[in-house]
């Protein structure tokens, strides 16, 4: 693998990463679905669990520089972290089986969106964790189906041949 | 439509907290974001209050600009003081139907709610007062401290200012993939949940052939000029940390010091 290139695609990555967080996300006033999990698994599914997991970690932090939108909090920079890991984990070098990507996806969201992510907001916003809690579980159940579609297409489509394109020298 | 959108939120100004090393910035800030959660009562916003004020007097920053950043999350602020004020149980002062306001409920509320306040105007006058660049500079220094960071704190800032200058660019190109296909029929705003996802997927496949044919441009460009890593590397602006930081650090060392005191002194003011 060639390093200059890797790095010079994992930065481009990470601002695709940001923008499709903050423009293309689908908001309502108290969730907001982002696409940025197209380019943390495109990561996670070149470059392995640790720079996936890295990679999401800047991005939460660069986009928190560059366009905040509310305070920052380190947690979810750790929940961006375990995001971009477990897409490595199930899919880095193994096949990007419909299977493969709903159980990652499932675990993100069982465990990272609405485990640690609501274990952050209760801590930043008390009892009122409750009613968000709500919307982030009705957030997650229509986001599910559509994660898993959008990673498996955008992999077939487009990702062999990055790949090819990123190893080939 | 896209191209509107600023980048970062930072106000040039000539201030001694503009100064400050970014470093210190970064790190002041995580002590700041700790501290907030250590605060147990009101009275410990007093000491919160009196250093962010400081902090936006030294940095010559109108009030205004900081407290904007307020304005996107008034609707979590709101349920944050509606939800703590109702669900806490108590003495009840007001009662409307099952609805019961209680006194500790609006302690609670007005005391989560300052907390939210305070996280986002706290982590504001960072990202007002110190440029994007200077922030990037500043993560890759302190990841050298981070156990194994040294080998890859270059890298790392690599990536980040990579990325920071890709962002515009991919704006740019998003906005007009955006208008070709939209002179083409496609709909990228309304329609249910579903309908607006899939309609993202022409504005996708074209903007990572882009992007990636931009990267392999700029990866070829970065070796044909022999760029080999952080090994060996200087810098033309080194950090160092002045006289100001060190105050800095005091400063926040005595905010620190005094939030965690603060419930023994309260107990001392009241016995007294």
């Amino acid at each position: 693998m060639n390093n200059t290139r890797s790095l010079v695609f994992i930065g481009v990555l990470i601002s695709i990463e940001i923008i499709l967080t903050r423009f293309f996300a689908i908001e309502t006033a108290i969730i907001r679905i982002g696409f940025g999990f197209i380019a943390v698994a495109l990561t996670s599914i070149l470059f392995g669990p640790i720079i996936g997991g890295i990679a999401a970690a800047i991005a939460d932090v660069l986009g928190m520089i560059i366009f905040p939108k509310g305070p920052y909090f380190p947690g979810f920079t750790l929940s961006a972290f375990l995001g971009g890991i477990t897409y490595g984990v199930f899919l880095y070098n193994r096949p990007k089986s419909y299977f493969n990507i709903a159980i990652s996806v499932l675990i993100i969201t069982i465990f990272v969106n609405i485990g640690l992510n609501t274990l952050w907001i209760s801590i930043i916003t008390g009892k009122a964790y409750l009613v968000l809690f709500m919307a982030r579980i009705i957030k997650e159940i229509i986001i599910f189906p559509i994660q898993i579609f959008i990673i498996y297409f955008t992999w077939k489509y487009m990702g062999e041949k990055i790949q090819k394109k990123l190893f080939a020298l | 439509m896209l191209k509107d959108i600023t980048i970062g939120q930072y106000f040039p100004k000539d201030s001694v907290v503009h100064r400050l090393d970014p470093r210190t910035k970064i790190t002041i800030t995580f002590i700041y974001i700790i501290s907030l959660f250590l605060v147990k009562e009101f009275s410990g916003y007093i000491y919160v209050v009196s250093f962010v004020l400081l902090s936006i007097f030294l940095s010559k920053i109108n009030i205004s600009f900081v407290l904007r950043g307020l304005k996107p999350l008034a609707i979590i602020i709101g349920i944050t003081i509606i939800i703590n004020m109702i669900l806490t149980p108590g003495e009840v002062i007001y009662k409307l139907g099952p609805l019961k306001v209680t006194i500790e409920g609006l302690r609670l509320a007005g005391f989560m709610a300052l907390r939210l306040i305070f996280l986002v105007v706290g982590t504001s006058l960072l990202t007002l007062t110190t440029s994007p660049i200077a922030l990037t500079d500043g993560i890759e220094y302190l990841v050298k401290y981070i156990p194994f960071g040294k080998k890859y704190a270059h890298e790392l800032a690599m990536m980040m200012t990579i990325a920071l200058r890709f962002i515009p660019t991919l704006m740019e190109e998003t906005d007009r993939i955006m208008k070709a296909q939209m002179a083409r029929g496609a709909d990228f705003e309304s329609g249910n949940i579903f309908k607006r996802a899939k309609g993202l997927v022409p504005l996708l496949v074209p903007l990572f052939i882009s992007a990636f044919r931009r990267a392999d441009e700029l990866a070829i460009a970065m070796e044909a000029r022999c760029y080999r890593g952080g090994e060996n590397r200087t810098r033309m602006k080194e950090l160092k940390i002045h006289a100001r930081d060190i105050f800095a650090y005091g400063v926040m060392g005595i905010l620190l010091i005094l939030i965690i005191i603060n419930p023994y002194l309260m107990e001392l003011i009241r016995s007294a």
